[in-house]
């Protein structure tokens, strides 16, 4: 009985094991095709990410926004909605906060920036109440609003940077948030804000919601089996809306610290290539919506966006490769392979034993 | 009147992809599997009938290529999720995201370009349009219709040509059993996963030929985000239509007419504002999701113990 939960534990060791080992496979051949050793690749990537202060406070500064947006997308997926609008509430987060920055004036630090960040909170959260409203009300899929969503988000939000709020520079953004609105930095070289606390506080709270609490109950019950919860007096259409706001919500919050910590104005592509809503999917997605295997792969995120970039300077290798491996990792993290060949796996280490016991039958 | 004649003929070309796209995909959303791979399919196809035009020289090696590819993406696709019981939301995410990276990748490991591959030395947009003699006397069609690319004059025999094969042969029969009722299909001896598969060739193909028309037709070039989530639109048209071909295609059609209104109202615009009117054709979507939805509002409400009492 014991070999048999350690045959359990093998396998679902082996469906994170295998995804990866066949991810760094295919990012490898892409990484020899842009003439460059993989080897050294991922080495200069782990290198830059970890081995020194600054690479350390770079990557938790990439990884902050990825830990919010995961959370969020994780109360969707728990509840089997696929919300892939969070890309646009961040940027509608981020936008909306940078303009509360240099538009509202005469503030103290202390009311400035957690008003920017209820801002940015609020209009993420509003943002996100169409695709509840639409899926909760008239049962619209949620795949094709919420990505409609993000491409009006992004494209409506770059107008208005480029028309009216322009500065009237060569490149288009808005102006610079006020000195009173900015998060500020641990090193001010490097890129991780005292966001990271809001981040830590709310995967915290999070956290408790999703296992402790009534809610968090219900909203497995409801990814498990919708019509059953309603049935049985679950108020699926509103916890539906309630799921999406909240996940608004926290994407307001990322697409806010952003701009608050490390832009400090909104230009179109601050969370481009393939941005950190989609980065909070992936991660969210590879985790199986586990609040700790969010966290931990926002951090391999960050480091990989980090070291992809460093990368990208010294070794002149494409930031698309990184976003390679990523997708593969979805593609084959979606199927457990060692769950669906757990029969045979079973039947490989328990042979002996198997015989073993036939014999004993057959001489009885 | 020209202003409104150049509108249809916008419409006509626009309309293309998008009907393709839905046709196929109403095969596999009949069989019972929710696709939201078609964009990243559409994608890779329209990249690889350029790519392979522009190595090889050849368009009939593109084309080909383009098709194999389309067809190998949803054979993966099905394999994912038929055989190793995949999510499908997610195997169709990880497709589309890989469509959004690894055309750039690659352009820019060969061709250290990211954004586009021009082989308009070998493809001349122009030629790839046919004058048809019997169009051309027929005064208010021949601005319509004619001078359309090859694959616009085959759109139409394939649409009806797939939605006869859905209501007149055993296949389509096959199929609509296999998405309405899986066990009671298996237990009459219908293979569901295969019938499956071929739903998911099916789609492939048409998905390929809207990529290629995309690319190779009109344009002659490749470029990133080429297929602007036209996969999602056509998901939203089959959605619309109720799975049904008919009407799914003239969701489709509507929608083509959409981004033809786009392109016409963008000339009459400042430059401005002209980027803001990207954003009609997925306002267009909501829009009319929701005028579908909202008389079915009342249906939706599921409580089965109030029902009961």
């Amino acid at each position: 009985m014991a070999k048999d939960k350690s045959v359990n534990r093998l396998i679902s060791i082996g469906n994170i094991v295998i995804p990866l080992i066949l991810a760094f496979i295919v990012g490898s051949i892409f990484s020899i095709l842009s003439r460059c050793n993989p080897f050294t690749l991922y080495g200069y990537i782990i290198k830059r990410a970890f081995f020194s202060v600054g690479g350390i406070l770079n990557t938790l500064g990439y990884a902050t926004p990825i830990i919010m947006t995961g959370i969020a997308t994780a109360f969707s997926i728990k509840a089997g909605i696929f919300n892939m609008g969070i890309e646009g509430q961040v940027f509608v987060g981020a936008f909306t906060s940078a303009l509360a920055g240099y538009m509202i004036k005469g503030l103290p630090v202390f009311i400035h920036v957690p008003l920017c960040l209820l801002i940015g909170a609020l209009s993420g959260a509003l943002y996100a109440l169409v695709p509840g409203l639409l899926k909760a009300k008239l049962r619209i899929n949620e795949v094709v609003t919420t990505v409609m969503m993000n491409s009006i988000a992004t494209q409506v939000t770059g107008f208005l940077t480029q028309s009216y709020l322009s500065t009237g520079d060569a490149y288009a953004h808005t102006e610079f948030i006020l000195e009173s609105a900015r998060l500020s930095k641990f090193i001010s070289k490097y890129r991780c804000t005292t966001a990271i606390f809001i981040a830590l506080a709310i995967w915290l709270v999070i956290y408790f919601v999703l296992k402790k609490t009534k809610f968090g109950y219900e909203i497995e019950c409801i990814g498990r089996q919708w019509e059953f919860s309603d049935s049985v007096g679950m108020r699926v259409s509103r916890k539906v809306i309630i799921i999406f706001v909240l996940g608004g919500l926290i994407a307001g919050v990322a697409g806010a610290t952003e701009i608050m910590g490390v832009n400090y104005n909104f230009v179109s592509t601050f969370s481009a290539n393939p941005g950190i809503g989609w980065d909070g999917f992936y991660a969210c997605i590879l985790s199986a919506s586990n609040p700790v295997g969010i966290l931990i792969y926002a951090i391999v995120f960050g480091a990989l966006r980090y070291g992809a970039l460093a990368a990208q300077t010294w070794l002149g290798v494409p930031l698309d490769l990184i976003n390679v491996i990523k997708s593969t990792l979805v593609l084959f993290g979606a199927i457990k392979l060692c769950t669906v060949y757990s029969e045979q796996i079973k039947g490989f280490f328990f042979k002996k034993k198997a015989v073993k016991a036939e014999h004993q039958a057959q001489e009885v | 009147m020209d202003l409104f004649l150049s509108l249809l003929n916008m419409t006509v070309e626009a309309s293309v992809p998008y009907l393709l796209i839905t046709i196929g995909g109403v095969f596999v959303a009949r069989a019972g599997v929710f696709n939201i791979s078609m964009e990243g399919c559409t994608e890779f196809s329209a990249f690889a009938g350029i790519l392979f035009t522009f190595v090889t020289g050849k368009i009939w090696v593109g084309v080909i290529c383009s098709i194999l590819l389309a067809l190998f993406i949803n054979f993966v696709f099905y394999i994912f999720t038929v055989k190793l019981n995949g999510n499908l939301s997610v195997v169709g995410t990880g497709i589309n995201l890989m469509a959004a990276c690894i055309p750039a990748s690659l352009l820019s490991a060969l061709f250290f370009t990211r954004s586009n591959l021009i082989a308009t030395n070998i493809i001349n947009p122009a030629d790839m349009m046919y004058d048809v003699p019997i169009l051309r006397s027929i005064p208010v069609l021949s601005d319509i219709l004619n001078r359309q690319t090859l694959i616009t004059y085959l759109t139409p025999f394939i649409v009806f040509g797939l939605i006869l094969v859905m209501y007149k042969t055993k296949f389509g029969i096959y199929v609509r059993v296999t998405g309405e009722n899986p066990s009671a299909a298996q237990a009459v001896g219908i293979k569901t996963n295969r019938i499956k598969m071929y739903c998911l060739l099916i789609s492939a193909v048409t998905c390929a030929l809207a990529g290629l028309n995309l690319s190779v037709e009109k344009l002659g070039m490749y470029t990133i985000n080429m297929s602007a989530n036209r996969g999602f639109i056509c998901l939203s048209a089959i959605n619309c239509g109720r799975k049904e071909p008919g009407k799914a295609c003239i969701y489709a059609l509507i929608f083509g007419f959409v981004r033809a209104l786009q392109t016409i109202i963008n000339n009459f615009v400042p430059v401005a504002i002209s980027s803001l009117l990207g954003i009609m054709p997925y306002v267009a979507i909501i829009v009319v999701l929701l005028i579908v939805e909202i008389p079915n509002a009342r249906k939706n409400h599921l409580r089965c113990f109030r029902d009961l009492a």
